[in-house]
């Protein structure tokens, strides 16, 4: 257990009086990637959420890298860490979102030193050495000085990874982050992810694409109806389909 | 039914009448200065997940933007001193206004500030920036690039209503064509130059503004 | 009481002239439209208080020389519908022009004639547009009605002043009209919230 950098616990969500997920247990080794599968609804991008702290769980933890985050036990009384703790439990995990959500007054270079600059206190010169790299190794170094509204889709989703990476998360999440993109521009994001996923990055990976999942996976999780269904090897989860639900599932994809 | 036109009317007065205009304008700005201070304060208050904050938000906005500015001046200016706050007429009136446009800032902030899409004020929580920060270096950038021009036509709007200003003898341009008026009995010249300063100047204000907006919407 | 009469009085005027000249400015040619864009951007380019001063001397004297009397009342109505009129033709005219031209076309495709167009389907959006402005307008004419107690309109705030004057003590009574017409426009804007979300059901 020690060797683990996400061990999740029995998590639990629930949004008023609907039930999102129950009993959630997963386990990440460092360098890890864990592709996340699942119908709609299932709390697959509730369960990512929760993770990065963006959602509240009501029970169950979360532990990073050997510290609990989120919530901890007070006098055996559960309680909620403040704000300012949150923020820097936050940057644990590193989030890319399926709409990208870049700073759209910010330059694409700007994205990136905002955080290094007001989080990590790094200075200007610095953040601007580091962004400038990571721009340049996702294949946007023409662009460090263009504002989102110029770029294409694919490229802003490059420019958010890039962000994600700058702040030196331990696990990387990705919510479904080629679902607005046009088809033609998804290749160039995944190549991003594969590279990261060769350079061992621990990621974990909401997606539908499934031979992608399939590729760059270590291990697969299937969620269905707000439960964790199935976990396995992308070999036994997308070829041997062991589950009928999985099964079904499967079938409205062309694998 | 006699009229003499006459440009001496005109010309004897100009003088105050630029300087009346001069008044209005310095009052307009500082108002909307003030105004906007007290708008983001109150806008903030507004979104806030605090009840208690939203509810004098409502109020604020709601009792300045309902009550007639006019009855607002008079309290300020006849009714304070009764409660022992005494403010000479020109300052009594700023107060007055800033508060007014206060309540109108507050709205155009508050719509602004709701414009922004949540997903990015979550991707500067998941980069670890502190409230303060998001509130800062995202939301206000973003927002007052979204209200420029709401803010724009406040400042004309206000600065229209100076014109109120006469109404305490504040020497403001008003003041000065109604002295004119009652006076001389030039009532063509009076009003009719006092409404081509106005509208001269608003329009001025208009253009420039606009160019304003031009040049700060490419990025 | 006379406020209310006033402020009624203006803002029908004001709309329904208002609407009128609105579809003038944006429908008209440009020889049509020229006086009343110029009518439109004087009184919306002064402030309100110089109209009503405008009009209640500059009209007064001009019609006292035809032998018309205008009481200070009446000048006051003219001067706010004025200023309503003018509101409301902005309103109408940025309603009007902000139609798809997709929807005339529409409508064409399936063979309707322009008035028929009109009516069933320009209209009806029309109208949902116009509504929030509108009521900003009817809150604004019944603030401007105290603008008229300037020029001697026996209104709330004139009675007001009087009171002051006999009682000595402003503050009360100040407050209280200005809470009175708090009142009035608070009730106009949470009926103006009402009629938004009653229309809101056909969108």
């Amino acid at each position: 257990m020690s060797d683990l950098i996400l061990k999740i616990n029995n998590l639990k969500k629930w949004y008023g009086i609907n039930k999102v997920f129950e009993d959630v247990c997963l386990e990440v080794r460092p360098k890890e990637v864990v592709s996340i599968v699942g119908t709609s609804g299932s709390g697959k991008t509730t369960l990512l959420r929760c993770i990065i702290l963006l959602e509240e769980f009501q029970g169950g933890s979360i532990i990073i890298d050997g510290n609990e985050i989120g919530y901890h036990i007070v006098n055996s009384e559960r309680k909620r860490y403040s704000e300012k703790v949150f923020s820097s439990q936050r940057i644990l995990t590193g989030m890319v979102f399926q709409s990208f959500n870049l700073f759209p007054h910010l330059t694409a270079l700007q994205n990136l030193t905002l955080g290094l600059i007001k989080v990590k206190h790094i200075d200007k010169s610095e953040a601007n050495k580091i962004g400038i790299k990571l721009l340049e190794r996702v294949g946007l170094g023409e662009k460090i000085h263009s504002y989102p509204s110029k770029l294409s889709g694919g490229q802003q989703q490059r420019v958010a990874i890039a962000r994600a990476i700058a702040m030196k998360p331990k696990i990387m999440l990705f919510d479904e982050v080629t679902s607005s993109l046009d088809p033609e521009l998804v290749g160039e994001v995944l190549n991003v992810i594969k590279q990261l996923a060769k350079d061992g990055t621990t990621m974990i990976i909401v997606t539908h694409e499934m031979n992608f999942a399939y590729e760059v996976s270590d291990k697969v999780v299937f969620m269905d109806a707000g439960r964790i269904a199935a976990i396995g090897t992308p070999h036994e989860i997308f070829i041997e389909k062991k589950l009928p639900r999985l099964k079904e599932f499967l079938l409205n994809f062309n694998k | 039914m006699l009229y003499y036109f006459s440009f001496r009317a005109i010309q004897n007065n100009i003088g105050d009448m630029l300087n009346g205009l001069g008044l209005g304008l310095f009052m307009g700005v500082i108002s909307l200065s003030f105004g906007i201070i007290l708008g983001l304060i109150f806008a903030f208050a507004a979104v806030s997940s605090n009840r208690a904050l939203n509810n004098i938000a409502i109020l604020y906005t709601a009792f300045f933007r309902n009550t007639p500015l006019l009855i607002l001046v008079f309290i300020t200016y006849f009714g304070l001193p009764e409660v022992g706050i005494m403010m000479e007429r020109t300052i009594s009136f700023i107060f007055t206004l800033s508060l007014y446009a206060g309540a109108y800032m507050t709205e155009i902030f508050r719509a602004g500030l709701q414009a922004i899409p949540k997903g990015i004020i979550e991707a500067g929580q998941a980069i670890g920036l502190s409230r303060f920060h998001i509130c800062w270096n995202i939301q206000l950038p973003i927002m007052f690039r979204y209200v420029l021009p709401s803010m724009s036509n406040s400042l004309i709007s206000l600065f229209k209503d100076t014109s109120l200003a006469a109404a305490v003898t504040v020497p403001e341009l008003t003041y000065f064509a109604r002295k004119l008026n009652i006076e001389t009995f030039q009532m063509l010249e009076a009003w009719g130059t006092a409404a081509f300063l106005y509208l001269v100047t608003c329009y001025l204000l208009s253009y420039l503004l606009r160019k304003l907006e031009h040049k700060l919407r490419i990025e | 009481m006379n406020t209310a009469a006033l402020a009624f009085f203006a803002i029908i005027i004001g709309t329904t002239l208002g609407i009128l000249f609105g579809f003038i400015l944006c429908y008209g040619n440009k020889y049509l439209k020229f006086p009343f864009r110029l009518f439109v951007d004087i009184i919306r380019g002064i402030p309100g208080l110089v109209t009503i001063f405008s009009i209640y001397y500059i009209l007064g004297f001009l019609l006292s020389g035809l032998g018309i009397n205008l009481t200070n009342l009446q000048s006051g109505i003219i001067a706010l519908s004025a200023l309503s009129t003018a509101q409301v033709a902005e309103i109408t005219r940025g309603a009007l022009q902000s139609i798809p031209k997709g929807q005339i076309e529409a409508g064409k495709t399936i063979g309707l004639s322009f008035d028929k167009i009109f009516v069933f389907i320009l209209f009806p959006q029309v109208i949902l547009q116009i509504i929030p402005p509108w009521i900003n307008t009817a809150t604004e004419m019944t603030k401007g009605s105290t603008l008229l107690s300037l020029i001697g309109v026996s209104e709330l705030l004139l009675t007001a002043h009087q009171l002051v004057a006999t009682f000595g003590s402003a503050l009360p009574y100040y407050m209280s009209v200005g809470l009175i017409f708090f009142l009035i426009n608070t009730l106009i804007q949470l009926f103006g919230k009402l009629l938004e979300k009653k229309s809101s059901y056909y969108q």
